[in-house]
């Protein structure tokens, strides 16, 4: 490790993650977005074409820029959300735990589309059950989420952007996970956060790694 | 309990349009706007057949200046006052803006520039009932209700029960149970919708007749003709136009919200919406949709002057929407993507048109920091700018869109073009982030200075740039 984080040296923001949100229509996929960028929550207008937001975190004491794209749901933006794939290190795919047919999308259309337009070999991608809060209405159970993002090779994390459950934690961890790709990975990353096991082995991988980069 | 669209659902009542004080759903509208405040007398009622009650005194001014508002209005009084409205005339007045404070102006102009009205005043009231009527038998036809799909109430229990078509109304009440997990209503659910619906229930025994269902039919049937299939597709539209409606104009009472009003009209909105994709097979429902009839609805709905086409809003709006859509519906067809007609190919014009006006921009945008068009016009032209400027700044803008002699999409595409070219500065010294964030947040902005640019773009064929 060629610099100790938080040595007085001042780092611009040299690395950048495209991490893309994709999900069907109202799953709640610009409100995960706006809690994480602003920490807040309203009421929003759906989502036309894309949106767009970038945000600096900390990884590691490194400075990490994401630039995020949220895509509309609805099938006829597809054809126009496809070339959003191309080059994302991450990718997020939401449902909504209120509404079943969503998590069904997520293999019949989401993945797919990943897989047809996703150009990063390593991207990581996170199943994310947004609407936890909507505990009454729930369709789809936290074990099958589980086991849908374990079998396809998928992080997963239950979320709530309304009642601010679990959001940055989702992105975090999306971020470290990019981070640990090895595709973008910043030189000098450091990881502070505690890992479940198999995510503190590949860590560990990183770390051996970082040395050999520029 | 009373259905605000019953005067429309019951063609056989045309008499009620013009009785407009016994209706308490004009009261709840205009009551429940935020229309402008102005007291200024209104404008030249839609259906009054009555000559001296235009204020027809005015003469018609040679030139009208943009700064004299009260010279405008009576421009603009003295051309609708005609038997037959000059509609170059009207135009070229519509395309330098309706004053805001004229009440009841904006409503007569659009309903005009989208074709609605005719130019001939006298067969005004003839086409309004007539259409009016039309869209009646358009709700009647169109929205398929499971309680006339089952042949006996056992059957009715049986699939459908949970999903209650919350485009249907019966003021019968038989449907409040079926209805109770709508969240915000039925159109019949609410008292504040008002305006009974006296001939629901005799309309609702046609349809059943109407549909001659055969016995064959059952809700897991997968037969094309199978009236339970088409009905399961319908719900399927429906969802998305209510998710879509529920998040129409947030930040608007009128639209959003647990008053009864906001349910009431977002109830109309819904049934608009659904009636076009219904009529549309080969495009449905297109997220955005919303947009570009929300303003027309709400223009019709707050209109103090008018209280018929308040009643009628739903209905008025929707012929209006259908003639728009005609210009843009193009932009919303996946199918077209790419063509030469579709979204994409209007978005390569509005990158052509940056790169005739301000080369260095677009060399900037486009080739150094690859700002496609798409990731910030997309929005700004399926939806005609409604998201990108206030409620009132995007009615402005339509007033020169709706009334461009040149078309609309052009003039949409002149003021995209002079968007990016009043923000050209910050554009030039911002990086990729701060200007896709720049474009998908449009600033607040006078939006007379958009429209100057705008203007500019029109008048010369290649412009240079002078900031």
């Amino acid at each position: 490790m060629e610099q100790q984080p938080g040595g007085g040296l001042v780092l611009n923001v040299d690395h950048t993650f495209k991490i893309l949100l994709v999900g069907d229509s109202g799953v709640g996929k610009s409100s995960l977005l706006l809690r994480f960028s602003t920490g807040g929550f309203e009421e929003l207008v759906p989502t036309i074409g894309v949106d767009f937001k970038a945000k600096v975190v900390d990884v590691g004491g490194k400075k990490v820029k994401l630039t995020i794209w949220d895509t509309a749901g609805q099938e006829r933006f597809r054809t126009l959300t496809s070339s959003y794939y191309r080059g994302a290190q991450g990718i997020v795919l939401v449902y909504d735990v209120s509404r079943a047919e969503t998590f069904d999308s997520l293999a019949d259309i989401w993945l797919r589309e990943v897989d047809m337009y996703g150009t990063v070999e390593e991207c990581i991608k996170m199943v994310v059950a947004n609407k936890s809060d909507l505990a009454e209405q729930r369709e789809v159970s936290r074990e099958m989420g589980l086991q849908f993002a374990k079998a396809h090779g998928c992080l997963f994390v239950e979320t709530s952007a309304k009642g601010n459950v679990a959001v940055d934690q989702a992105f975090e961890e999306l971020v470290h996970k990019v981070g640990d790709s090895g595709d973008a990975q910043p030189a000098g990353f450091h990881w502070q956060h505690l890992w479940a096991e198999e995510q503190a082995a590949a860590a560990v991988v990183v770390l051996l790694r970082v040395g050999c980069r520029s | 309990m009373a259905d605000p669209l019953g005067a429309l659902a019951v063609p056989t009542e045309p008499q009620k349009t013009t009785e407009p004080e016994d209706d308490p759903l004009v009261q709840h509208g205009g009551g429940g706007s935020a229309a402008t405040a102005s007291q200024q007398p209104p404008a030249a009622p839609l259906t009054s057949s009555a000559p001296g009650s235009s204020p027809s005194s005015a003469v018609l001014p040679l030139a009208v200046p943009a700064q004299l508002p009260a010279a405008r209005a009576a421009a603009f009084q003295a051309v609708l006052a005609s038997e037959v409205v000059d509609m170059q005339r009207l135009r070229a007045l519509a395309f330098d803006g309706i004053p805001d404070n004229e009440r009841g102006l904006r409503p007569v102009v659009w309903r005009l520039l989208l074709g609605l009205l005719p130019p001939e005043r006298a067969q005004w009231e003839r086409v309004l009932r007539r259409r009016r009527a039309e869209y009646a038998q358009f709700c009647e036809e169109l929205i398929l209700d499971p309680k006339h799909l089952a042949h006996t109430p056992a059957n009715l229990e049986a699939a459908p029960g949970s999903h209650p078509n919350p485009l249907l109304s019966h003021s019968s009440g038989a449907s409040s149970s079926s209805a109770a997990n709508s969240d915000d209503g039925v159109l019949g659910g609410h008292s504040g919708g008002g305006g009974g619906a006296p001939g629901a229930s005799e309309s609702a025994a046609g349809a059943l007749a109407r549909l001659a269902l055969s016995h064959d039919d059952h809700p897991l049937s997968t037969s094309s003709s199978s009236r339970w299939k088409a009905y399961f597709q319908d719900v399927e539209v429906q969802e998305q136009i209510e998710r879509d409606v529920a998040r129409t104009h947030p930040d608007m009472h009128f639209f959003s919200g647990a008053s009864g009003a906001a349910a009431t009209h977002r109830a109309h909105l819904r049934r608009a919406l659904f009636v076009f994709a219904k009529l549309n097979p080969g495009l449905r429902y297109v997220q955005g949709m919303n947009e570009l009839y929300a303003p027309l609805y709400w223009l019709y709905r707050t209109d103090p002057c008018d209280p018929p086409g308040v009643e009628a809003a739903e209905a008025d709006a929707f012929f209006c929407f259908c003639d728009l859509m005609s210009e843009f519906r193009d932009h919303f067809c996946q199918q077209l993507d790419n063509s030469t007609v579709g979204i994409r190919a209007t978005l390569a014009r509005l990158s052509g048109a940056v790169r005739a006006a301000d080369e260095e921009l677009w060399e900037h945008l486009e080739r150094a920091q690859r700002i496609n068009a798409q990731f910030y016009a997309f929005r700004w032209i399926t939806l005609a700018l409604t998201q990108e400027f206030s409620f009132p700044d995007a009615m402005r803008l339509w007033d020169s869109l709706l009334s461009d002699p040149a078309g609309r999409t052009d003039c949409l595409l002149r003021l995209c073009t002079a968007m990016l070219l009043h923000v050209r500065q910050q554009l030039l010294e911002g990086d990729f982030a701060s200007n896709m964030k720049l474009l998908q947040n449009y600033p607040p902005t006078d939006v007379s200075l958009i429209l100057q640019r705008a203007e500019a773009l029109k008048r010369m064929k290649s412009v240079i740039v002078l900031d």
